[in-house]
């Protein structure tokens, strides 16, 4: 086996560490082989059913969206530009996540649609339908191949083999443990995963903030080290790479904080479906509220490592002050995380922090694979190819799409190790797909005359648009772009997002024009103004927490504490 | 009616780091002086440990001084639905493939 010589990212695991790592693995297979020989409705009820309590639905939801991606690219992030990335929270999550709660949910709960393509086949009809499916199943390859590439560097820099075996061994390990543990494992293993990284990263952001001298210790090193402005949220030039402050607020604001964020949080079905699995219309509208809360408290411990690592590790610190975008050893802003961890952790802690975000890889990965596999089997295979087999036909299939879909994903996680920040590729890809999906929903959602003509017409149009900027900027799509644009980094993604939802909503509106309507009877509980008014107020609550509208207006006021605080 | 018993998430949650702060605690007599001059003098093991032995704890206790009782006859009538709710919105995209088909052919007919 060829040994890498990158012995800066090597970790010294030793067998405490792999105890725990193995416990892990232990722990999560045991639960998905036990539900396999037992037929327990316990189980059932965790995974389905529209009955649980608030709390497990909140927990669910916090656990969900704490992705390993988001570990590593927000971390990432943190140690390239410093506190703007708190904008991906205060920004880009907790406003969309309450208008979620406050004027999505009521609706989506009482329209009883369950998935994305769902809505788009009810709404709009095959061809839309066809579209977004289609569409679907190649942003989940992509994302899945980041996952399957951040899970790769972690093998890596475990156990010293170079990055293509990694990848390879890294498939293996995710493609025995959908098989293995199935459904009910992955619901688990989200949870789980999210209370073994908190319980490893909350001591690593003290380590590390009790080793520079606290918050005042940080801001000192930054001003050393001629980064002080980052210490700031506010404007975020660095992040958008706009010249003029500005148009940079502007472009966090409306890029991130409205287009992409919204996109990304009414669209997001993985999300959405957790909250929808509430017992009533109450519960499924707070649990986005309460996961709000933790939401703006999280980046602390992901983003404030990364820039703690930026000074504190000193081949990043050096590798900043120069301006690269690789350092000694080939290391890259993505290894921040696990540098911090080599430099700091014990070992023992050091296996907790392994154990947790092999966990979130493989859960981030499992839970793209078999979002890939529903819609490749029945949204696009049965729907549109072989329609009239037997139910164990298509379960068979299923089968061999998640095995194609991880060779697929070796594929794509190539092309994600092209980029040096997660982040800046991320957001491109949700600008091609999230961007002019939301403008589609939420025109389709408001305008009942929008036709079935439009619903495609224009989230073609609207994803062709953000291909173009991207291809036409500096980086976003890496060395494929041609640089036309004079648009470089997260900003170029924020531009391709606008582009795609104007382009999609125009185009919308044009079609819509010259075809006919739906005919209005077809469309109910599927548009706002045909849906019953009654599901939109507030039910009686004994008290304000229990109220969504007043919890959702305590969380924003908190969220626009902190944008004081630390603008 | 039937509680949720071992399978209760809490459970699992509590169990598992319940054992991992056991652990941690054992490892943390074997932290080197080494390892905790990297950490800046703090023994991170013994801390950690403990506060995971207590949260894994409490979590227990809580699933068990507050067990989750599942109806199982509304668990199975919620699936049944489900299933029901997917199965017609199948027939009517199908329905609709269908009615566009046709459609397309009557143009066709007209045109010719």
């Amino acid at each position: 086996m060829e040994v890498l010589a990158t012995p800066i990212l090597r970790l010294d695991a030793n067998w405490v560490d792999y105890l725990l790592i193995a416990l892990y693995f232990v722990f999560v297979l045991g639960i998905g082989l036990s539900a396999r020989a037992s037929v327990s409705s316990s189980i059932d009820f965790f995974l389905s059913g529209r009955s649980l309590p608030a709390w497990v639905t909140g927990l669910a939801f916090i656990s969900a969206n704490l992705g390993a991606v988001e570990i590593m690219g927000m971390s990432a992030n943190g140690a390239q530009f410093g506190m703007a990335t708190f904008h991906y929270y205060w920004i880009g999550a907790i406003p969309a996540m309450l208008f979620l709660a406050v004027v999505m949910m009521p609706f989506y709960y009482g329209s009883k649609v369950r998935s994305v393509p769902e809505f788009m086949l009810r709404r709009f009809g095959p061809a839309a339908h066809l579209v977004n499916s289609i569409s679907f199943a190649v942003a989940q390859v992509l994302i899945a191949g980041v996952n399957l590439y951040l899970l790769a560097t972690i093998v890596n820099s475990l156990l010293g083999w170079n990055i293509w075996l990694s990848t390879v061994v890294a498939a293996i390990i995710v493609l025995s443990y959908i098989t293995l543990g199935g459904l009910s494992a992955a619901i688990y293993n989200e949870v789980l995963q999210f209370f073994v990284i908190v319980a490893a990263l909350l001591p690593l952001t003290y380590l590390a903030l009790h080793k520079i001298g606290g918050w005042g210790g940080l801001t000192d090193a930054m001003d050393k080290a001629g980064t002080g402005a980052q210490t700031k949220s506010w404007p975020g030039t660095d992040i958008t790479m706009y010249s003029s402050s500005f148009w940079s607020v502007v472009g966090i604001v409306l890029g991130l904080g409205f287009v992409l964020s919204f996109g990304y949080w009414t669209t997001n079905f993985v999300e959405v479906q957790r909250a929808m699995a509430s017992k009533d219309m109450n519960s499924a509208r707070r649990a986005p509220i309460i996961g709000s809360f933790p939401k703006m408290f999280i980046p602390f411990i992901i983003i404030v490592p990364g820039m703690l690592a930026a000074v504190l590790v000193s081949p990043l610190a050096d590798m900043k002050s120069k301006g690269a975008a690789t350092g000694q050893g080939g290391i890259t802003y993505n290894d921040s995380l696990l540098l911090l961890m080599k430099q700091l952790l014990p070992n023992g802690l050091l296996g907790v922090a392994i154990a947790g975000l092999l966990a979130a890889f493989m859960a981030g990965m499992a839970a793209n694979i078999s979002a890939f596999n529903t819609v490749m089997s029945y949204d696009i295979w049965q729907t549109y190819v072989q329609k009239d087999k037997p139910d164990h036909w298509y379960t068979q299939f299923g089968r061999g799409a998640t095995v194609v879909a991880t060779l697929l994903a070796i594929g794509t996680s190539y092309f994600a190790s092209q980029f040096p920040n997660m982040m800046t590729y991320l957001q491109t890809l949700f600008g091609f797909f999230n961007a002019p999906l939301f403008a589609t929903f939420i025109l389709g959602m408001f305008w009942k005359r929008m036709t079935a003509a439009a619903g495609w017409s224009g989230l073609v149009c609207g994803t062709l648009a953000a291909v173009a900027v991207a291809f036409l900027s500096e980086d976003a799509f890496g060395s494929a772009s041609t640089g036309v644009l004079h648009l470089a980094g997260q900003g170029a993604s924020f531009v391709a997002a606008g582009a795609a939802f104007v382009v999609d909503v125009v185009v919308s509106v044009a079609v819509t024009m010259v075809t006919p309507s739906r005919v209005e009877s077809e469309l109910r509980g599927l548009v706002y103004s045909l849906t019953p008014k009654e599901d939109l107020a507030d039910e009686h609550a004994d008290h304000w927490w229990l109220a969504p509208t007043k919890l959702a207006g305590v969380s924003l006021v908190m969220v626009i504490i902190l944008n004081l605080i630390f603008r | 009616m039937k509680k949720a018993g071992l399978f209760d998430v809490r459970n699992i949650i509590g169990a598992l780091l319940f054992l991992y702060g056991v652990i941690l605690l054992i490892a943390s007599f074997g932290t080197t002086d080494a390892e905790k001059a990297r950490a800046d003098g703090v023994n991170a093991n013994l801390w950690v440990g403990v506060a995971l032995v207590v949260f894994g704890a409490l979590m227990v206790l809580w699933a068990v001084r507050q067990p989750i009782v599942i109806d199982e006859e509304a668990l199975e009538a919620d699936k049944r639905a489900v299933e029901e709710a997917t199965e017609q919105s199948r027939l009517a995209a199908r329905r609709q493939a269908e009615a566009d088909d046709r459609a397309r052919e009557d143009e066709r007919g007209s045109a010719g």
